[in-house]
């Protein structure tokens, strides 16, 4: 949520701030007493219109950039044409940054972050004010990080990026630590696994009394014209699937979908739950 | 997997502490190439300058457009500094690119340092090709008795101008008024420099503060060394200023750094 304190925490991983109390590590590194050491293993990317220097081309920011984080001149070499075929700017390439749309300065940014090759990631809010097919690929080049063993932290409140990215959850409330645990535990604080959503004609009946113990129904509406059943599944089953084919044989079904439940929904349940 | 040279001998670091100083160098001078204050400064001033000094003088000898020349020369260069050199890390706080500086490997001092040093060189390089038009387009003779002093001077005003810039640009980074106060020192620091008005004809305390403006020793040596004997003594004491300007700067550059880092009071992104 806004206000929650997660670009703080990360320009204080970054070195950029000093924590006014407690202590903060990466890799076993204090981030105020071993500065060089988290420098040497960390790289922020902050993104946004900002922090790169318009009258020069993308590719002198990389190799610019690239020198401040301690990469040699012989690896700048190399790695500069690779990180910019990485992140598709290499057409664009010798072009001021001036005239480069937001998602291709924030793909320059992505760049700059990846060149020095850290072992941690620090990521505030990469996809914001990207268009969806540049968010996607956005998330496409970190999940590949992933694989290579970088460790990431991205700090987001949009929870799409938490979604597709994330192997644990952390939740910041003005600076504080409220909650953490693994995606999956996450989403379950939603109550709820799946949302099965039916659209039909005719009359169900007794609808509450033909479900097992693990179908809550939320929402019902009966109309001449089209009805509406929402159901929210605790957990799938043998039992659940053929209740709701037995509910389902006396009328004529036009349409049902099934989701899973979302991040957002546990977010809120979270939410609710906080004092 | 790190691809950094931290555990390098230290001849090595020097000479990458040098690669670094030139590169921030030439970046500089890429990024403010087209800066129109830059251009007004190194471009028309000293046009302006020359025309309001030479042309009413009676005395168009080779030596008085030497001092003429010099005068307008420092005049430009130490404006220059003023909106170029002193500006650089106010305008890496604009663009937000301080922070990379900051948070990076290397030292942000020799980067403040080393962008410093290409604002100047490109002021000076432009200011002194815009006097040579100039200067030919009048007919005015100049003297060159010593070019290889001329030289050396050249480049202590270039080391100076940098030395001043990160000197006074740290300061601008915890103002929001850098632009008036560039405005505000320009003249003052030409008048005391002893570049309209003879340094000997100040009254006392004035003379003082004067003596603490590297400009003033360089303009002497520079018009000693175009017209006559160079005067070495000049040269070094503004040497000997620049090293403390530089050292004042390195010194207010970690402690304004450090504070940014405590108080997060830089708008660093």
């Amino acid at each position: 949520m806004n206000g929650a304190g997660k670009t703080t925490l990360t320009k204080v991983l970054a070195t950029l701030l000093l924590p006014t109390t407690g202590t903060a590590r990466i890799m076993g590194y204090d981030v105020v007493a071993d500065t060089r050491a988290v420098r040497l293993t960390t790289s922020v990317i902050l993104g946004g219109d900002r922090g790169l220097y318009n009258r020069i081309s993308g590719r002198e920011n990389l190799a610019f950039f690239g020198m401040l984080a301690g990469v040699s001149r012989r690896d700048l070499r190399s790695r500069v044409p690779d990180m910019l075929e990485l992140v598709n700017l290499a057409e664009a390439a010798d072009r001021r940054v001036e005239t480069y749309s937001k998602g291709m300065r924030q793909r320059l940014h992505v760049a700059i972050g990846l060149l020095s090759r850290p072992r941690v990631l620090l990521l505030d809010e990469p996809t914001v004010g990207l268009d969806p097919l540049e968010a996607d690929r956005l998330r496409e080049s970190i999940d590949d990080l992933r694989g290579e063993g970088v460790s990431i932290l991205l700090t987001s409140h949009l929870l799409l990026d938490v979604e597709r990215l994330a192997d644990r959850v952390v939740m910041l409330d003005r600076g504080r630590v409220t909650a953490k645990m693994p995606l999956a535990k996450f989403a379950a604080l939603a109550g709820y696994a799946a949302v099965v959503t039916l659209t039909y004609r005719g009359t169900l009946g007794d609808v509450a009394g033909s479900l097992p113990a693990g179908a809550v129904v939320d929402r019902h509406i009966e109309d001449a014209a089209s009805s509406t059943l929402v159901l929210k599944l605790r957990e799938w089953s043998g039992d659940l699937f053929s209740a709701l084919g037995r509910l389902v044989d006396d009328v004529d079904v036009e349409d049902i979908d099934v989701r899973p439940a979302r991040l957002e929904e546990a977010f809120a349940t979270l939410s609710d739950a906080a004092p | 997997m790190i691809g950094t040279d931290v555990l390098l001998p230290r001849r090595q670091r020097l000479w990458n502490g040098i690669g670094v100083l030139l590169v921030c160098a030439r970046f500089q001078m890429a990024e403010i190439r087209s800066s129109w204050i830059i251009i007004a400064v190194t471009v028309f001033q000293p046009i302006v300058f020359l025309l309001i000094t030479l042309l009413p003088s009676a005395d168009r000898s080779a030596a008085a457009g030497t001092r003429v020349a010099v005068g307008v020369a420092l005049s430009v260069s130490w404006a220059a500094t003023a909106w170029g050199a002193a500006s650089v890390l106010r305008r890496e706080r604009a663009m937000g690119t301080l922070a990379r500086a900051l948070a990076g490997l290397v030292d942000a001092r020799l980067i403040a340092l080393g962008k410093g040093l290409g604002a100047a060189m490109l002021s000076n390089v432009w200011a002194l090709a815009t006097l040579a038009v100039t200067l030919i387009a009048l007919q005015q003779p100049v003297s060159f008795a010593h070019p290889g002093a001329l030289l050396v001077g050249y480049v202590v005003l270039i080391a100076s101008g940098s030395a001043i810039g990160l000197l006074i640009g740290s300061v601008f980074v915890v103002t929001r008024y850098g632009a008036q106060v560039s405005a505000f020192l320009t003249f003052p620091v030409i008048l005391l420099g002893g570049m309209l008005i003879p340094s000997n004809l100040f009254p006392p305390p004035l003379s003082w503060l004067s003596a603490l403006i590297s400009l003033r020793w360089l303009q002497e040596f520079l018009v000693t060394s175009a017209v006559g004997s160079p005067n070495y003594l000049a040269l070094e004491v503004a040497v000997l200023l620049t090293v403390a300007y530089a050292v004042g700067g390195i010194w207010l550059f970690g402690r304004i750094a450090q504070k940014a880092r405590r108080n997060g009071s830089l708008d660093l992104y």
